[in-house]
This record gives structure tokens, C-alpha cells and sequence, in this order.
């Protein structure tokens, strides 16, 4: 199935959704933004993804609508090109080359044939704004080369670059001046503010503009949360402007509404606000946004705002400033102290999302699932207050317990330490607190493990602290008069020395536990809590600790400081061998013995896999990434893959995967996921995992289940329904986006007719058959039945009918037609 | 310049009274203000903001509004009911007139200039017509409900807009009937049990009535509807007075907290002829109500509670962006309020109504009750110099009781004059910060005001903003000249060189240590102390002793009745 190419380094999702404005499609339906090298279309109404849109060969860094044609959408990218859109095929029209970085897009309508681009290309922090004339061409990759500068000497963020007037004028800001470019007259009029000669104007740069669709009139935003009106500014003289005042922080974005009659604004408050009529008394709010609104959006129709924040998430805003969707891609505003997790029950991924929160986030849909609040406090967001930090975190017994810390010191005396264990609850599907742990230790929790061995009947939990004890805590019957509970207790404390406990590991089969001390690993009895016995290799405090796995369990591995790495044989109770390695991360794959593990030099990380029984590494990737590599993760692969070659075969039932210290979610693939992630098999995942909610009755296996019985039972009864899912109208139903599908009216005289045929023609017996038939066929052809899904929305085809009976039997047909005659179009009044 | 024993005198228990109503007079660039106590003061806005006239007030003349008439004819109006006319040659009133309306609270005079109109409490509209030497009732006009509160002129002279409370009302002049009436909204800050009081209208040539209110919105009617077009809601308390450009594309309204915002027609966008009002900027340069607000071509002028007079210049407006072209604030009368006896020790404090004698050293009091003005100097001997309020000095000799001689005429309203004791040296300052030195018995310039005057004050000199009240001299070294504004005294050292503009002028004193080769290249003739502010009087008592009389703001907004409260964000 694959062939075999060069393994590479993979962006894999996770990429800023909040990097530049979201863009709304001209109907209001369908938003955009830049992700990565890519354009993602997302629906308004259901927030899913629709299409995503890649060619771009480099960070995407502008989008906007065709304004002459809006069903086309142009992007820019760092890699020299624009791109022209069909979005709602997501197909590649035209690819213009410029040659240099763009780092903005800008289109007007007026000339109809250029756009507007930010690009640098002498020094590299100079950046101009050059206009590109788009070579008409039926040809569908043309050079741009005709480019003419506007202004010089701008600002590299678009949200510093407006266009006013239907493309009359262009106003830039940078630092404390706003300098205004009039197309017509060719001039150019700069106003500038005091800046920071005296301390009251000392915040007065400019953070962003906005023009006025309707009238001459620019909104600039300001460091000191102030936003000017400038007007009559085409009089060098006689331009005055007014301020409106309530951000107290500085303002990030600006968006006039489509008619004009109101201006939003948002700033770190993570509170939009509307000011209408331009009136400091007449403000509406939206308030707990969540996080730092970074862009503000108003779609062309006028109905829908969107706000970008710092934690990437695209918010849909109806005009009464009702939040109304929510896009939420991987939260990266803040550092990850929990390292990678993958959530056993959702194979989810997990680690810090929004302060306090842990997130859940589908590496395959490329979205959050869910937030898991922990600290469970208000988040104020203010410079210079210490807050709770959530630092570890570990999940046990196959997803059942979660257990997390969270600290916050203020002084080097105060420590604030907290531990808590959530329960997954089956009933609500998601984690329950259950036991919460004041000052577990009396210093900080260095690590943090479950014993995750098949056979424990009690769940156990290790924790290392610097104030030198390993604890072990145990579920323990909580119950009382009143209910029936369970809670985790103490139930023994281990030192060494004196030493600081900085790793714990239990071994696989959970007999062992390894706990280090700065530069020496005791090895415990998990039964007894007795020291076994210990190994030191004065060789440094030990980094990382872990045991093999399946054939290799009899191993020990521990990195330390130095940049050694050490293998001991548990049985001899001595070193097997060890090896220089400065490493950084060290995981280990849960699906077999690989062992992975990320060095740091000065050029670059590297990575190693290998096997604890030798000390040659399967495999060696050289300069996985510049910068330094954070936490790593071998995430399950839901279909293994087959790589035949043995270097790769350490990815076939796992995936590594990486975050660098810049935040950037990196994986090793032959391609890129998004490439393998196509709409199909989406929907096929989703059917696989559907979870057991009403739905699911109609839709799942558990259908087919009992029918299977229902027909032992019951022979004799006359009247079978066919299954649900076997229908093709019904799946139809159910697969084709919600967006896309025909009016209800039209389908339910398909649904009917599916459902009436078998009554009298078909017996029981013969339907398994022809299901099992359509069953193949449907899942060969689902990608077929996608295109087709299609066809009907675009012409809304009569004969659609036909096309499904012809599958069925000459019986059925005139059964059918009998039905086709029956008025339904009571239905289109329900 | 050697050590000095100084009196910092800080018991000058003096109050300015807060500012009624300002009234600017386009013809002569002349600012009339008048104060709560009735106090009418006129400003020469060409000499430097200079404070030339002044008609000491009276508790039972408290004007409520002030306007001029017939090209340079001041009236004013007050709750007494009178109408007074100024007469600004002779600094005294002309006459007073009972207008037979109960209190008046509003007059304007009509864009001829020829007919007066107040506005009283019980609801009457009285139109007079001006006479050479008089003003003479002609009609009244349909009475309403309640008080006439402000009153404004269509600039065709054919309507008349005028604020009630609750409503405005638009009359004809011909018929004297109203036209229109046009109830103005209640609400107040969701609350609507307050009546609303029109505090203030304009009639604008296009038919628009611009109202403010207690409500703190300003309004835009149509008067040839009655319809309002337009609201905006600019306080969270009383909107107190608004004033109009000549050209009618900009007007300033003043708020109880403090706040006076601009308002500016602007066109809607560059290539159309639509234009609309646009609020642009806010200036809070009060912290108490602005009880009035002029608006001269170039500057917007407020006054209020705090008894700050402020006058703001345009900046689009001025076409040179000199030291004309930044805010003035003017809190101290221009004119010396204290005068010192130098052999018993005494001080004179003049009151608005009331004198005090402080003795130096124990605190008896004595008062006399007197109203004085106008400025003249007497020498030790036989010369008299006098100053009338148009420009130029006379001297006279005392013992012949004769004019000696007229000191050359300058532009520039003489601020400060004074005799030196020994040479008979008169020495002038202008309000334009010029300071002349004229030989008495030679009748002409010193040679050091003619080197001064060739090569011109430093700049930052030029630049102060207040001027110079008191001149005086020391007893025992004929070089020096002492003299100070409200912000700085300064010894003028003849012998030295003078400061060029290269030079600094405020230079601190210099350090000790240094050579007196440096000591002597950096020293010129002006020798500046800023310790004591705002300053009011400066003298030395006896060669060793220096008085100085101070007057801390802090001390006046003490005394004011307490502004609006707000809250102040982070507090």
C-alpha cells in the first residue's frame, strides 16, 4: 500500500487558525482562515471543516475573497505565490508567481486586475506595500512579475493596512504615525501623534486600522487601549479626530460593521466591544471571550462577526453579539508543563491547553474535543500576578483515573501544591474530580506515574517530589452511611537518602518500580514497597527513566544530565551498556519494544530509535528540528501501517510525534496527514466511533446486532424492516453533509419509499444477502457515493429517484412508483 | 545677588469667584468674562491675553449672561432683573435697567446689533431696541411656562430659538408667536422623574437648533419641522453651554464634569457635498462645571466653577505653530492685589469687596470696605507716572502738578509700572513681555533699554505666559531690577551681559565649586527663581528682607464647592 518514499518531518495540524483575520465567504456560510500551508473553509453553521484548501508550499499569510468574482477566494504565502480558489470545490484555479515572501494580501475592487501585497525586499525588516497586476491568462500558472509601490516603509502585520472607500485611499500605521495614500491624487499625508517625550502619551503607538466603508473616516487602535477616529484627513491641516476610551490594555484589533453604523474593537480584556455611532456612551459588550481577542472579521452580508483569540479559536458572532460557533484548534498561548499525553479512551492528545484547562485535542480531525477544567478558578489576566499552573499530569488504568498537579509559588517559602484525581464517568462522559490532595508533598512533584499494569486490582499512583520521598497512593473504599465511595489514600512513603526523588516508572507488568534520586535509580517492589535493589552510574542526575517493554522488560533505561544514556539488565542487576547521548525526550512506543528517544546538540535535534537489547539504534533521523525539541509521544495508529523497509518499520503501529520549543506539533510521515485526511474517511471514522447515544440506535452496529437476534426469536413476524444503515437514501441522509443536502421536502419521499418497499415483497430471509452485497459495495464506493452526494446538490437532479431504485428489484420498482404518485407535499408545510 | 531674610506669606485667604459667562467680541479680538460675584473683567486676546479693564462686582448684580451689542457696547443681565449697559472708556456702569420680567437668565443681542432679547423667569421674552445712549423695551413676545433659560437668533434675524424647561420653543420675530415647540426628552441615565433643562441653544442659518441639556445630550432639531434629526449623548451630567463658530462649521459645548468637547462639521466623504456634525475632541482643562464657553476663530474658550478662565487655540486653525498656539490658562487677576508698606511693615490685601492690613511679624486684622482699581505709581519724589488702559504713560511732575512728559506709545497695555528711587528711571512692562527703561529727567529710553530692545528677550522670556504685576528696586544697588509674574520673580542685573537665545535662560544657580572664570561666562543679567508659585507679590521690605505672597491652587480648589463625582478607572 505504500510505497516507499523518504521519511520526512511533517507540520501535522495544530497549526494557528488565529494567525491572520478569518475571512467570510459572501453568503456568510462558509469561513475561512489560514492554518499552516493551508486554507481551511469552515462552515459557520456546523463548524466542521468543509474543505481544505493546499498547494501552497510555505506558511499561508493572507486571504481574501475574489471581491469581482465571490465565489473565489485569493491566498498569499511566504512562498512567492497567489493562489486563486474555487472554495466550494476546493479546487486550484490559478497559481500566480511573484518571486518574493508575501506577508499580506489585500484585493480592491476597482482595478479589477491587481491586488495588493506586503512584501520586503531589501533589508529585511523594511516592508513595502506594492500593488501586483494579475496577468490575464488562461494558462493556469502565470508570473506576476508588474509590481509598483505604494508605500514604503509599512508595517508588517495587515491589520496595520486598510482600505478605505471602495479602494480610494489605503491607510497604514506604524509606530505614531498614520500615513494615508490617496490613489487619485498620488499623494501621500502622514499624521503623527506625540510619542513618548512625556509620560501620558508614552503608550501612544499605533496597533491597528480600520477604514470606514461609507464615510472617510479611519480607526486607529492604540498601545493605551484608545482608539482614534480620524477625519478629514485628506486636509493636511484641517483633520481632527476623536477617542474613544475603554480598553485599558492595548487595542488588537479593529473592524468596522458592513453598513458602518458601529465599530468593534477587542484587546486582551477578551471582551468585544461595539461602539455605535461612533459614540463613547453607546457601547454594547460581549464579554468572556476566553482569551485575548487577536482579529476581528465582519462578513460581507453583515449578519455574522468572528473573532480570532490567542488560544486558537475562531469564534462565530451573530450581529446581536450572541456567540454562535466556536472553531478551536490545538491552544498554544501558553507553555506546556504536562508534556504529551494520549488519552487512552479517545486517543486524543493531551496536555495544557487554556490556564488551568487540560485539552483534549484529535490529532486526526485537527480539532479540540474537549477542555477539561482543573484549577477550577477565575483566570485573571493581568501582567505580573503569579498564577496556578497546572504541571503534571498522568492518566491510569486505561483512561478510568486522571491525576494532576497544580502549583503556584509565589515566594520560595510559599508553595502552593495541589493534587487532584478525576474519575471518568461513563455516564456523562467526561472526568469527575474525586479525591483532592492539599500539599501531597512538601515540595515540588517532579514526576508522576499509574500503574498501569492488565492485571493490578487496585489502582496505584507514584509520585516523586524534591523534598526527597516517592509517595504511593492507593484507591480505597470512601464509603459511609451515606453513599458509597472510593478515594485515594497514602499508603507509603519511600526515601533514599535523603536524596530528591526526580522520575518514577513502574515496570510493564507493574511489579517494579523504579524511582531515581538525583544520580542514583532504586529499584522498588511494587508489593511490598521494598528496595530491591539500587544502580548508580555517577554519571549525573537522571533526566528520563523508563523500562522496556514486551520482549525487552527485563531492561532498565535511564538518561541522565551528562548526556549518557544507560541500559541496565534487571536480572544481573548490572549495566548492559551505555551510550553519549544528550537526551532530550525519551518515550517509549506502548504497541512494542521501540524505545524513542530526541538528542540536542547546537545544530539540531536528532532522533534514535531504538531496542533496549541493543545499543544500535533501528533508526537515526539527523536534524528533526532547529530548535529545541519539548516533549514527545508515540500516538496508536487506528490502521497499521505496512511499511516493508526496516528502517520505517517502527512507524507501523505507531506514530511519533513531537512538539518543539516554538509550539509546533511535528510528526515523521511520508506525507502529510491532511493529504491522507479527505473527507471520506472521516465520515467513515466518525461511523466507527460513533458513541452510544440515541442516534446511534438508528445508525450503528448495534442495530445489526439485534436484529440478528430478533430474527432468531421471531420468525414468524411477518413485517421486517430492513436495516436502517443498509438503505441508500437513509445513509444518503446521514453521510452527506447537512449543508449540502436538498430540502427536506425533496427527501422525504425518497426516505418513504426506502422504508415501504419490503412489506410485501421481500421475506425476512432474503434481506441479510442483499445487505451484505450493499455493505461491500458501500464501502468500496464510498467515495462515489460522495461525488454523487454532490451531484445532487448542484442541479438538484428529478431523476435522482430512479437512480436509487435501480438497484432494487422489478417488484419493488412499481411498488414504488405506486408510492410516487402519493402526494407528499404535506410534508414541505410541516 | 547675597542672601535675603523672606516672608512667605501664604495667608491671603484670596478666592477668585467662579466664571459666569464669557462673551467674545469679534470686531476688537476683546473677551469679556464676568464672575459670580459680578465681576466683569475684559481680556485683550491681540495683547497677549492681557486682562486690560476690569468693573468690580457686587453681591446684587450677579450677572447671568453677558453679551455685546452695537459693535463694542457690553450688556449684562442678572437674576436681579436689570439690565446694564458698561461704559468702557470711564471703567463704570452706564446704567441699569429693570427689564419688569422677575430674574433674567438669558440675553443675546440680535446679529444687527441693533435689538436686545432676555429671557426671564416668568416665562417672558422682552425684545429692546438699542439706542445711541439707552436701550428702550419694544414688545414681548408670547409668554411661556416657565423660565427662558437661553435664548439664540436665526443669524437672519427673522427667528428666535429659545430653551424652557422641558422644551424649546421657536418664535417668529415678526408676529412674536411660536412657531414650533419641541419637547426635549426626560431620560436621564435610564431614569426619566428629572425635568430636563434646555441649558443652552443655537440657531443655525440652515434651520438647525442645536440644544444641550441637563440630560447631557446635544440635540439637532429641524425648526422648519419641529422633528429632532439627531442625538448625541456626550455626559453623564449636564451639558451647560454651548457656543458657535462665525462660519458655522464647528461649535464647543461645556459639561458639569469638566469637560468641554469640539464639534465639527465635516464632510461625509471627500468628492460629496454631504456633510455631518461629528464629535471630535474631548479637553479636560476643568475639574468643576464649565458654566460657559465661547468659541473666537481661532480658540475655544471655557470658564467655570473653578474659576479658571481657558483658552484653547485651534491648531488647524493657527498658521504659525508659535507660543501662541498652546493652551493658556488664566487663574490670577492681572493686576497687583497687594501693596506694601516698607518702613511699618504692612501689607494691603485687596479683596473683591474688602480690604485687609496684615502687619508682618503679629496677625492683627483691619478692613475697610471700598472697591478700588486703575493703575498708577508714585515715585519717592516729585514724579508721578500714570497708565490709563489704552496704551501709552504719562508722567507727571507732583510738585508742579503739571505733565512732564508721554512716554512713547506701545501697542502693547502697560502691566507694570514703577520709579527707581535714585535715577527717577521709569521702568514699563507690557503685556507682551517687553520691559522698557525710560529716563524721566532726560525724557527718553536708557541706553540699557536701547541695547535690550536691539537685541531683543530671550525667547523663553517672550514665552510666559503671565505678566508682569510688580516692579520694584533695591535700595542699595541701583543696577538691579526686581520684578515678577505669578510663576517666577526675576533680578535684572544691568551690568551684566544679556542672554542671548543660545543661552539658557532659567539656569539654575551655579554650583560653588566651580571657577568663578565659568561662573562669570555663564552669568547674564537675568537672574530667575521659581521657588515660590503662583506668586502674587514680591517686594523687598529693607535691603535683607524679601516678601513674598503666595497663593497654592490647592488652597483655592479647597475652598470650591466640591466638583462631580467620577470613577477613576483602577481606583
Amino acid at each position: 500500500m505504500v510505497e516507499e518514499e523518504s521519511l520526512r518531518v511533517v507540520r501535522c495540524g495544530g497549526s494557528e487558525l488565529n494567525f491572520r483575520r478569518a475571512v467570510f465567504s459572501a453568503d456568510s456560510k462558509y469561513i475561512f482562515c489560514v492554518s499552516g500551508d493551508f486554507v481551511k473553509v469552515y462552515s459557520t453553521a456546523t463548524e466542521e471543516c468543509v474543505h481544505i484548501l493546499h498547494g501552497h508550499r510555505n506558511l499561508v499569510t493572507g486571504i481574501q475573497l475574489n471581491p469581482n468574482n465571490h465565489l473565489q477566494l485569493y491566498s498569499c504565502s511566504f512562498d512567492g505565490t497567489i493562489k486563486l480558489w474555487d472554495y466550494i470545490d476546493g479546487i486550484l484555479i490559478k497559481t500566480f508567481t511573484v518571486g518574493c515572501k508575501l506577508h499580506a494580501l489585500f484585493t480592491v475592487s476597482r482595478p479589477e486586475d491587481s491586488v495588493f501585497v506586503i512584501i520586503n525586499k531589501e533589508k529585511p525588516d523594511i516592508f513595502q506595500l506594492v500593488s501586483v497586476k494579475l496577468p490575464k491568462s488562461s494558462s493556469q500558472e502565470i508570473e506576476a512579475k508588474e509590481l509598483s509601490i505604494v508605500l514604503d516603509y509599512v508595517n508588517q502585520s495587515p491589520k496595520c493596512i486598510a482600505f478605505g472607500n471602495e479602494g480610494e485611499y489605503v491607510a497604514a500605521v506604524r509606530d505614531f504615525y498614520l500615513s494615508v495614500y490617496f490613489f487619485k491624487k498620488k499623494t501621500t499625508s502622514r499624521f503623527t501623534l506625540s510619542s513618548s517625550r512625556n509620560k501620558k502619551h508614552s503608550k501612544n503607538n499605533f496597533t491597528c486600522v480600520a477604514c470606514h466603508p461609507k464615510e472617510d473616516c479611519i480607526a486607529s487602535g492604540h498601545m493605551d487601549g484608545k482608539i482614534r477616529l480620524w477625519r478629514n484627513f485628506n486636509d493636511d491641516k484641517k483633520y481632527t479626530y476623536t477617542c474613544l476610551h475603554w480598553h485599558h490594555d492595548m487595542v488588537m484589533d479593529l473592524a468596522f460593521s458592513v453598513t458602518g453604523t458601529s465599530l468593534l474593537s477587542g484587546g486582551r480584556e477578551s471582551v468585544l466591544v461595539e461602539w455605535r455611532d461612533a459614540a463613547e456612551k453607546n457601547k454594547e459588550f460581549l464579554p468572556r471571550l476566553g482569551a485575548t481577542i487577536e482579529h476581528i472579521s465582519v462578513s460581507p452580508a453583515g449578519d455574522l462577526f468572528c473573532t480570532s483569540h490567542s488560544d486558537n479559536k475562531i469564534i462565530v458572532i451573530h450581529r446581536n453579539l450572541e456567540a454562535s460557533a466556536v472553531i478551536q484548534g490545538l491552544v498554544k498561548d501558553r507553555s506546556i508543563f504536562t508534556g504529551l499525553m494520549i488519552d487512552p479512551r479517545t486517543k486524543a492528545l493531551v496536555l495544557n491547553g487554556k490556564p488551568g484547562h487540560l485539552q483534549f485535542y484529535s490529532l486526526q480531525s485537527d480539532k479540540q474535543l474537549y477542555n477539561l477544567d482543573i484549577i477550577q478558578q477565575e483566570y485573571i489576566n493581568d501582567y505580573g500576578l503569579i498564577q496556578i499552573e497546572l504541571t503534571k499530569a498522568a492518566f491510569g488504568c486505561f483512561g478510568n483515573w486522571l491525576a494532576t498537579v497544580e502549583q503556584r509559588q509565589e515566594k520560595e517559602t510559599e508553595l502552593e501544591l495541589q493534587m487532584k484525581l478525576w474519575l471518568f464517568s461513563k455516564k456523562t462522559q467526561g472526568f469527575i474530580l474525586n479525591t483532592k490532595i492539599n500539599m501531597p508533598h512538601e515540595d515540588h512533584i517532579t514526576a508522576l506515574c499509574f500503574c498501569n499494569a492488565e492485571k493490578s486490582e487496585q489502582p496505584t499512583l507514584v509520585t516523586a517530589s524534591k523534598d526527597g520521598h516517592f509517595k504511593v497512593w492507593i484507591l480505597t473504599d470512601d464509603s459511609d452511611i451515606y453513599k458509597k465511595a472510593v478515594g485515594w489514600t497514602c499508603d507509603f512513603v519511600g526515601s533514599y537518602h535523603k536524596y530528591q526523588a526526580t522520575n518514577c516508572c513502574f515496570s510493564e507488568d507493574g511489579s517494579l518500580l523504579a524511582v531515581s534520586f538525583e544520580e542514583i535509580v532504586t529499584i522498588w517492589d511494587s508489593e511490598t514497597w521494598e528496595l530491591r535493589c539500587t544502580f548508580c552510574q555517577r554519571a549525573g542526575k537522571i533526566r528520563h527513566l523508563c523500562f522496556g517493554r514486551l520482549t525487552c522488560s527485563k531492561y532498565l533505561l535511564g538518561a541522565t544530565e551528562n548526556g549518557i544514556l544507560c541500559c541496565w539488565n534487571l536480572l544481573s542487576c548490572a549495566l548492559e551498556w551505555s551510550a553519549k547521548l544528550n537526551v532530550r525526550v525519551m518515550e517509549p512506543d506502548p504497541n512494542s519494544e521501540n524505545i524513542a528517544a530526541v538528542s540536542q546538540s547546537s545544530v539540531g535535534s536528532d532522533l534514535f530509535i531504538f531496542k533496549p537489547s541493543e545499543p544500535r539504534p533501528l533508526y537515526i533521523q539527523k536534524n528533526i528540528s532547529r530548535e529545541e525539541v519539548q516533549w514527545g509521544v508515540f500516538v496508536p495508529r487506528d490502521v497499521p501501517e505496512s511499511f516493508t523497509s526496516e528502517a520505517y518499520q517502527w512507524l507501523n503501529r505507531s506514530q511519533f510525534y513531537f512538539l518543539t520549543k516554538s509550539q509546533s506539533l511535528l510528526t515523521f510521515s511520508t506525507k502529510s496527514p491532511e493529504e491522507k485526511l479527505t473527507p471520506t474517511s472521516k465520515q467513515l471514522l466518525a461511523e466507527e466511533n460513533l458513541p452510544t447515544t440515541p442516534f446511534y440506535f438508528i445508525l450503528g452496529k448495534h442495530r445489526q446486532q439485534q436484529d440478528e437476534k430478533l430474527n432468531e426469536t421471531s420468525e414468524n413476524e411477518l413485517v421486517q424492516l430492513p436495516l436502517t444503515e443498509n438503505i441508500p437514501a437513509i445513509n444518503e441522509l446521514l453521510h452527506t453533509p447537512a449543508h449540502v443536502l436538498p430540502p427536506a421536502s425533496f427527501l422525504c419521499s425518497m426516505f418513504v419509499n426506502s422504508l415501504l418497499l419490503s412489506t410485501e415483497t421481500k421475506s425476512a430471509e432474503e434481506i441479510p444477502e442483499d445487505i451484505d452485497m450493499e455493505e461491500e459495495k458501500e464501502s468500496d464506493d464510498s467515495d462515489e457515493e460522495n461525488d454523487f452526494s454532490e451531484k445532487v446538490q448542484d442541479t438538484n437532479d428529478p431523476d435522482l429517484g430512479e437512480d436509487i431504485i435501480h438497484q432494487l428489484s422489478k417488484a419493488e420498482e412499481k411498488e414504488l412508483r405506486k408510492f410516487r404518485k402519493v402526494d407528499y407535499s404535506w410534508i414541505a408545510a410541516l | 545677588m547675597g542672601e535675603f531674610k523672606v516672608h512667605r506669606v501664604r495667608f491671603f485667604n484670596y478666592v477668585p469667584s467662579g466664571i459666569r459667562c464669557v462673551a467674545y467680541n469679534n470686531q476688537s479680538n476683546r473677551l469679556a468674562v464676568s464672575r459670580t460675584d459680578g465681576t466683569v473683567e475684559i481680556y485683550n486676546l491681540s495683547a497677549n491675553y492681557f486682562q486690560e479693564k476690569f468693573f468690580p462686582g457686587h453681591e446684587s448684580r450677579a450677572t447671568e449672561a453677558l453679551c455685546w451689542a452695537a459693535g463694542q457696547r457690553l450688556f449684562s443681565a442678572g437674576l436681579n432683573g436689570e439690565i446694564i449697559e458698561y461704559d468702557l472708556q470711564a471703567l463704570n456702569v452706564k446704567y441699569a435697567m429693570d427689564a419688569f420680567g422677575g430674574p433674567i437668565w438669558s440675553m443675546t443681542a440680535s446679529p444687527s446689533g441693533s435689538q436686545l432679547l432676555v429671557g426671564c423667569e416668568d416665562g417672558s421674552v422682552k425684545l429692546f431696541q438699542i439706542t445711541p445712549d439707552k436701550i428702550q423695551f419694544e414688545r414681548n413676545f408670547d409668554r411661556q411656562k416657565s423660565r427662558i433659560l437661553s435664548l439664540s437668533w436665526h443669524p437672519s434675524g427673522t427667528h428666535i430659538a429659545a430653551g424652557s424647561i422641558d422644551y424649546i420653543s421657536v418664535f417668529d420675530v415678526k408676529s412674536g408667536s411660536t412657531i414650533h415647540k419641541m419637547i426635549v426628552d426626560r431620560q436621564y441615565m435610564g431614569v426619566s422623574k428629572r425635568k430636563c433643562i434646555v441649558w443652552g441653544v443655537a440657531f443655525l442659518s440652515d434651520g438647525t437648533v442645536i440644544s444641550v441639556d441637563s440630560a447631557g445630550k446635544v440635540q439637532f432639531w429641524d425648526s422648519a419641522t419641529g422633528t429632532l434629526v439627531k442625538s448625541h449623548l456626550i455626559a453623564n451630567a449636564d451639558v451647560q453651554s454651548i457656543a458657535v463658530a462665525d462660519q458655522e462649521d464647528s461649535f464647543v459645548v461645556g459639561t458639569a464634569e469638566g469637560t468641554i468637547f469640539h464639534f465639527q462639521l465635516l464632510p461625509v466623504t471627500s468628492n460629496s457635498n454631504e456633510k455631518q456634525w461629528v464629535r471630535t475632541k474631548p479637553f479636560q482643562h476643568h475639574t468643576h462645571d464649565v458654566r460657559t464657553v465661547a468659541h473666537s476663530p481661532t480658540a475655544l474658550i471655557s470658564g467655570g466653577t473653578d474659576t479658571h478662565l481657558v483658552i484653547r487655540p485651534l491648531m488647524e486653525k493657527v498658521e504659525v505653530k508659535n507660543y501662541d498656539a498652546a493652551l493658556r490658562k488664566i487663574t490670577f487677576p492681572h493686576r497687583r492685589l497687594i501693596s506694601c508698606s516698607k518702613k511699618r511693615q504692612l501689607l494691603l490685601f485687596q479683596f473683591t469687596h474688602h480690604l485687609e492690613l496684615w502687619r508682618l511679624g503679629s496677625t492683627v486684622a483691619t478692613g475697610t470696605v471700598e472697591a478700588m482699581c486703575l493703575l498708577a505709581v508714585s515715585p519717592d519724589g516729585s514724579w508721578l507716572a500714570a497708565s490709563g488702559t489704552s496704551a501709552g504713560v504719562r508722567v507727571y511732575n507732583v510738585k508742579q502738578l503739571k505733565l512732564h512728559c508721554t512716554v512713547p506709545a506701545y501697542n502693547f497695555p502697560v502691566t507694570a509700572l514703577a520709579i527707581a528711587p535714585d535715577t527717577n528711571n521709569l521702568v514699563i512692562a507690557h503685556s507682551d513681555q517687553q520691559v522698557f527703561e525710560y529716563s524721566i529727567p532726560d525724557k527718553q529710553y536708557t541706553e540699557w533699554s536701547r541695547t535690550v530692545q536691539k537685541q531683543g528677550f530671550h525667547h523663553l522670556w517672550l514665552q510666559r505666559d503671565t505678566p508682569i504685576t510688580h516692579i520694584s528696586f533695591h535700595p542699595k544697588r541701583p543696577m538691579h531690577i526686581l520684578l515678577h509674574d505669578a510663576y517666577m520673580f526675576c533680578i535684572i542685573d544691568k551690568s551684566l551681559p544679556l542672554p542671548s537665545d543660545k543661552t539658557l535662560l532659567y539656569n539654575p544657580l551655579p554650583p560653588m565649586n566651580e571657577s568663578d572664570v565659568v561662573r562669570r561666562r555663564t552669568a547674564h543679567a537675568f537672574k530667575i527663581s521659581k521657588i515660590y508659585k503662583p506668586l502674587l507679590f514680591l517686594d523687598l521690605l529693607d535691603e535683607r528682607t524679601l516678601v513674598a505672597v503666595e497663593r497654592p491652587l490647592d488652597d483655592i480648589i479647597a475652598q470650591l464647592p466640591p466638583p462631580i463625582k467620577k470613577k477613576k478607572f483602577g481606583t
